[in-house]
C-alpha cells in the first residue's frame, strides 16, 4: 500500500512539472484501462438479433379466414396461398386451409410432392370464378424432368381427382393454377402426361376402309348407307386416360423445339373421335364420311426458369354447319379429302387432307389419322417462322 | 428503346422501392481526403467521426446543411447502366455518356447482371421524389448540425438503396421485348431495397489530462420507410406469345433505433495526433411490423415501347399486410426485409500529422460483420492530405477497399469570414476477382465556424 501511495504521487509530480509527457501519458492510459476493456466488451456483445417477420407459422398451423363475394386471398406462408378473385364465391365463406402432414394425398393424379398437401375446405365448394392456388415446391425436391409435368391435383367432391397444370417459377419454386374447386390439394408430378416426342412422325401407310359386313352390293356409281363403318376413341383424365390408352402420340418439329425448348410434354389430354364412313362405292371405297376429331390439353415447356403452358383446343368436324354433317370423301393412297370441315376456331375449309393409315388389331381395325396444328412464331427481324405439331389419333371400330 | 433524361432515370435509379449501405464518410472534408478526415475532425465533423475531438475545444460551428450522394456499381460501368435504361446524358456531363451500343453493353455483361448501390441525402432525396411525383421516402429532416466547445449535434438524413438486375432483364429493358429471344428471358437475381432514415447525434468530448481526449455520442434514428422488392419470373403465355413480369415490394413503414458511439483521441509528440473510434458500439433498430405490399405488373410492352421509367413507378399499388392473407410473392419479396436490419458496429483508427496548415491523415476502418447498413466502400485504408492557404482549403485523397475497390477524391473550401462552402467529390474503380467496379461520389458543405483552428 505505502508503495503504491509513492507511486502515484511520483507521477502527479511529474505530470505538474510537464517534464516528462511519456511518463504522463502512460498514466492516462493505464487509469482508464477499465473503460477502454469495459467499452470494448459493450462492442462485442451488443449486436441486436433479427426481427421475426410477423406472418411466421408453427409447423403443421393452418389459417382459416371469411372471404365474402369480393375476394381474398388465404395463405399459410411459407408455402401456400389461394387467391379468390371477385364473384368466385357466391356469399360469405370461411375458408380454411390445413397442412396435410400425416394422411396421404390419394394416387391417381401422379405421385406427390412430399410436403405439398393441404386440406382447403369447405371441401366442394364450387368456384363460379377459379381461384389462384401457389404450392411452394423447392425445385431441389424434383427429379430431373418432374418439373415440367408438376401439376396441381384436387381431390374432388366425388372422390375424383382433376389436375391443373398452371406454371412453374424455377427460381422461386412456385407452382401456381387455377383451380375451380375446394378441396385437398396437392402438388404432383402428373402421370397423365403425354411426351412429345421431336421431330415429324413417319408417314401412314393408307390402306383400305373396310365397308360395313354382310358387305354392300355394288349397283352403281354409289351407295346409300347400309348404316355405314364407324371408328371412334374416347379418353380423358378422369375416364381412360389418354397416357395409359395410347389413343394419341404428339411430335413437334425443330422450329417449335427451337422456340419452346426439348422437353414437351401434353398434360391431362382429353381426345373426342368419331368417323362414320356413311356411303362406299362399288370397289368398297367409302366416299361419304360424318364425324369429329376434337383434341385438348395442355403443352407444357420449361422457358428458361419458368414451365409454361400453351392450351391445346383442337378440333374439327365434317360439314360447314354447327354440328357434323355428311360430306363427300375421296380418298387417293394414304390421304383423305373431306369435301367440307369446319374447325373448333370456325374456318369452314373446303378439301381438306387428312393423312390415314388402317391396321388390322385382332378381328378388327384401327384406322390412324394425322392431324396437324401450324404455330405462327415471330422472328427479331420481323418475319414469321411456321413450327408444326403434328398428333397421330388412333381411332377404333 | 425508351428515352428518358439523366435526371428522371438517376430519381428512379436512387429510388426504386435489399442489403443497403453507409455513406462514404460523413463530412465534405473526409470525403475530400479519401474517406479518412477522422483525426482531425472538428465540431459537427466530430460528432459522427469521433466525438472525442469535441474534447479539444475549437470553438463552434453551425452547419447549414450537407449535401451528399455516392453511387457505386458493378459488373457495368455506370455511364452503361444508364444506357440501358436509356438515359440521355446533357452535354455538360458527357463523361456519363457511352461511346457503346446497348447491344454490345448487354453482350459485356456478366451472367449475374449488374449492382448498384446509393446513397443520397434523405430530405433533398425526399423533395425531389414530390417534384418527381413517384413514391417518397417518407419525411427525412434536413442535414443540419451545431457544435460549441465539446457538445455538438448533428442531424442528417439518407436515403440507401441497392439494386441487382439480371442480364435477360437489361436485356429485355435496353432491347424490348424479342419474342424469338422469348426463352433469354429470366430475372433470375433482380431486386431492391431501400431504406430512408433521419438520425440525431448528440456528442460530447473532454480531455483527460493535458494529451487524450475522450468522447462519446448517442444516436437516435427515425426510420421512415424500409422496403425490399423483387421481381419474379415472367408469365408467359404461350399461345399468344405475350409475356408479364410481376414485381412485388414489401415496406416497413416506420422504425426507431438508438445507437452508442465512443472515441478516444490522443495527441502525440512532433505534430502527430491519435484517434481511435467505435461507432454504434452499442445499438438497436426496430422496423414497423405493419407491412405494406406493393405490386406491379408489366406487360412486354412496357419493356418495348417509349413508356417512361416514373411512369412505371407509379404501377405499384400499397396493400396493407395481414398474417394468413399473403400471396407467395408478397412472402418471398419480404424474405430479408428484417436480415440484419440494423447498423454494424465501426471501428476506425488513424495516425495524423499536422504542422502549420498542412495536415495529413491515414485511417483504417473495420466493419463488424453483421448490420446490413453497410457497402463495399465502408470497409477501407484511407489516406488524405489537406492544405490551408489564404481563403481556400485543398484537399486531396486516396482509399483502398477490399476485392480491388479503390478511389481518388479531391475536395476544397472556400472560406469567406466565417462562412464556408466545401465541396468534395470522386470517383470509385477498381478490377476485383469476380467484378468491376465504377462509380461517383460528392458532398456539398455550408457551414459557419467561429473560434477553433
Amino acid at each position: 500500500m505505502h508503495v503504491d501511495v509513492t507511486a502515484k504521487q511520483d507521477h502527479s509530480q511529474v505530470v505538474r512539472t510537464g517534464h516528462n509527457l511519456h511518463i504522463m501519458r502512460k498514466s492516462c492510459l493505464i487509469e482508464h484501462l477499465p473503460l477502454v476493456a469495459f467499452l470494448s466488451v459493450l462492442a462485442t456483445g451488443c449486436q441486436q438479433a433479427d426481427q421475426v417477420l410477423p406472418f411466421e407459422l408453427s409447423e403443421g398451423e393452418g389459417a382459416t379466414i371469411t372471404i365474402g363475394t369480393t375476394g381474398g386471398t388465404i395463405s399459410v406462408p411459407p408455402s401456400f396461398s389461394l387467391q379468390f378473385p371477385a364473384g368466385s364465391l357466391p356469399a360469405s365463406v370461411s375458408v380454411g386451409v390445413t397442412p396435410l402432414i400425416t394422411a396421404p394425398f390419394p394416387d391417381g393424379g401422379g405421385v406427390a410432392v412430399p410436403g405439398s398437401a393441404y386440406d382447403v375446405g369447405p371441401a366442394g365448394t364450387m368456384l363460379a370464378v377459379p381461384a389462384r392456388v401457389q404450392i411452394a415446391v423447392p425445385p431441389a425436391l424434383l427429379e430431373i424432368g418432374d418439373d415440367v409435368r408438376l401439376s396441381v391435383a384436387v381431390l374432388r367432391q366425388n372422390g375424383s381427382i382433376a389436375i391443373f397444370g398452371g406454371t412453374y417459377d424455377l427460381t422461386n419454386g412456385f407452382l401456381t393454377a387455377d383451380v375451380d374447386e375446394l378441396g385437398w390439394m396437392a402438388a404432383v408430378v402428373a402421370e397423365d402426361a403425354l411426351a412429345v416426342a421431336r421431330g415429324i412422325p413417319p408417314a401412314l401407310g393408307g390402306g383400305a376402309v373396310p365397308p360395313p359386313s354382310p358387305a354392300p352390293f355394288p349397283s352403281g356409281p354409289a351407295l346409300s348407307s347400309h348404316g355405314g363403318v364407324q371408328f371412334s376413341a374416347s379418353c380423358a383424365p378422369t375416364v381412360r386416360q389418354c397416357f395409359t390408352s395410347g389413343l394419341i402420340r404428339v411430335w413437334a418439329d425443330d422450329v417449335v423445339r427451337e422456340r419452346l425448348g426439348d422437353e414437351l410434354f401434353l398434360l391431362s389430354p382429353s381426345v373426342e373421335a368419331s368417323l362414320e364412313f356413311l356411303d362406299f362405292d362399288q370397289n368398297g371405297v367409302p366416299t361419304n364420311v360424318v364425324g369429329s376429331i376434337t383434341m385438348d390439353g395442355e403443352v407444357r415447356a420449361r422457358i428458361n426458369r419458368v414451365v409454361s403452358r400453351y392450351q391445346l383446343d383442337d378440333g374439327v368436324h365434317t360439314g360447314s354447319g354447327d354440328t357434323p354433317a355428311a360430306t363427300t370423301l375421296s380418298i387417293s393412297g394414304n390421304v383423305m379429302t373431306f369435301g367440307l370441315t369446319r374447325t373448333s376456331a370456325n374456318f369452314v375449309e373446303p378439301n381438306e387432307q387428312f393423312e390415314f393409315g388402317v391396321t388390322g388389331i385382332g378381328t378388327s381395325e384401327m384406322l390412324t389419322i394425322r392431324v396437324e396444328a401450324e404455330v405462327t412464331l415471330r422472328n427479331e427481324d420481323g418475319t414469321e417462322t411456321i413450327g408444326t405439331i403434328v398428333a397421330h389419333v388412333r381411332l377404333r371400330r | 428503346m425508351r428515352k428518358t433524361t439523366l435526371l428522371r432515370a438517376l430519381v428512379a435509379l436512387f429510388l426504386l422501392p435489399g442489403a443497403t449501405i453507409a455513406q462514404m464518410s460523413p463530412g465534405a472534408r473526409s470525403v475530400a481526403m479519401g474517406g479518412g478526415g477522422m483525426v482531425f475532425a472538428t465540431g459537427v465533423d466530430a460528432v459522427e467521426w469521433n466525438p472525442a475531438n469535441l474534447g479539444w475545444g475549437g470553438g463552434w460551428n453551425i452547419s447549414l446543411y450537407e449535401a451528399g450522394f455516392s453511387t457505386l456499381g458493378s459488373g457495368a460501368a455506370f455511364k452503361d447502366m444508364l444506357a440501358v435504361f436509356g438515359a440521355e446524358a446533357p452535354r455538360f456531363l458527357s463523361f456519363l455518356t457511352t461511346d457503346r451500343t446497348v447491344p454490345q453493353i448487354i453482350d459485356g455483361l456478366p451472367a449475374g447482371g449488374f449492382q448498384f448501390s446509393s446513397v443520397t441525402e434523405g430530405y433533398l432525396t425526399a423533395y425531389g421524389t414530390r417534384q418527381a411525383e413517384i413514391p417518397q421516402p417518407g419525411s427525412p429532416l434536413p442535414s443540419i448540425g451545431i457544435a460549441v466547445g465539446p457538445i455538438g449535434v448533428r442531424v442528417r438524413s439518407r436515403v440507401l438503396m441497392n439494386a441487382s438486375i439480371s442480364r435477360d432483364l437489361a436485356d429485355l429493358i435496353g432491347n424490348g421485348f424479342v419474342e424469338q429471344n422469348i426463352q433469354n428471358y429470366s430475372v433470375g437475381n433482380t431486386g431492391w431495397s431501400t431504406t430512408s432514415f433521419s438520425e440525431v447525434t448528440v456528442a460530447y468530448g473532454t480531455t483527460l489530462g493535458g494529451l487524450l481526449s475522450v468522447g462519446v455520442g448517442g444516436r437516435y434514428v427515425m426510420g421512415h420507410g424500409m422496403v425490399s422488392g423483387r421481381f419474379f419470373e415472367p408469365d408467359i403465355d404461350l399461345n399468344n406469345l405475350t409475356m408479364t413480369v410481376q414485381s412485388v415490394a414489401v415496406e416497413a413503414t416506420s422504425g426507431t433505433g438508438y445507437g452508442l458511439d465512443v472515441g478516444l483521441s490522443l495527441e502525440l509528440p512532433a505534430g502527430f495526433r491519435a484517434s481511435a473510434s467505435g461507432t454504434n458500439v452499442v445499438q438497436r433498430m426496430t422496423w414497423d411490423e405493419g407491412l405494406v405490399a406493393h405490386s406491379a405488373t408489366y406487360a412486354e410492352s412496357d419493356f418495348d415501347s417509349n413508356v417512361d421509367f416514373i411512369d412505371l413507378l407509379d404501377r405499384y399499388d400499397a396493400q396493407p399486410i395481414t398474417p394468413n392473407s399473403v400471396s407467395l410473392e408478397v412472402f418471398e419479396a419480404s424474405q430479408g426485409l428484417f436480415e440484419e436490419s440494423y447498423f454494424p458496429q465501426v471501428f476506425r483508427a488513424g495516425l495524423g500529422w499536422r504542422s502549420g496548415g498542412t495536415s495529413l491523415e491515414a485511417v483504417g476502418i473495420q466493419v463488424a460483420p453483421r448490420g446490413r447498413y453497410t457497402s463495399a466502400w465502408d470497409e477501407r485504408l484511407s489516406v488524405g492530405i489537406e492544405q490551408k492557404i489564404p481563403l481556400l482549403t485543398l484537399r486531396a485523397g486516396m482509399t483502398r477497399a477490399s476485392d480491388g475497390l479503390g478511389a481518388i477524391t479531391a475536395g476544397g473550401g472556400l472560406g469567406l469570414g466565417p462562412v464556408q462552402l466545401e465541396v468534395s467529390g470522386g470517383k470509385f474503380s477498381g478490377d476485383g476477382s469476380t467484378t468491376v467496379w465504377d462509380g461517383y461520389y460528392g458532398t456539398v458543405a455550408l457551414q459557419i465556424k467561429g473560434g477553433g483552428s
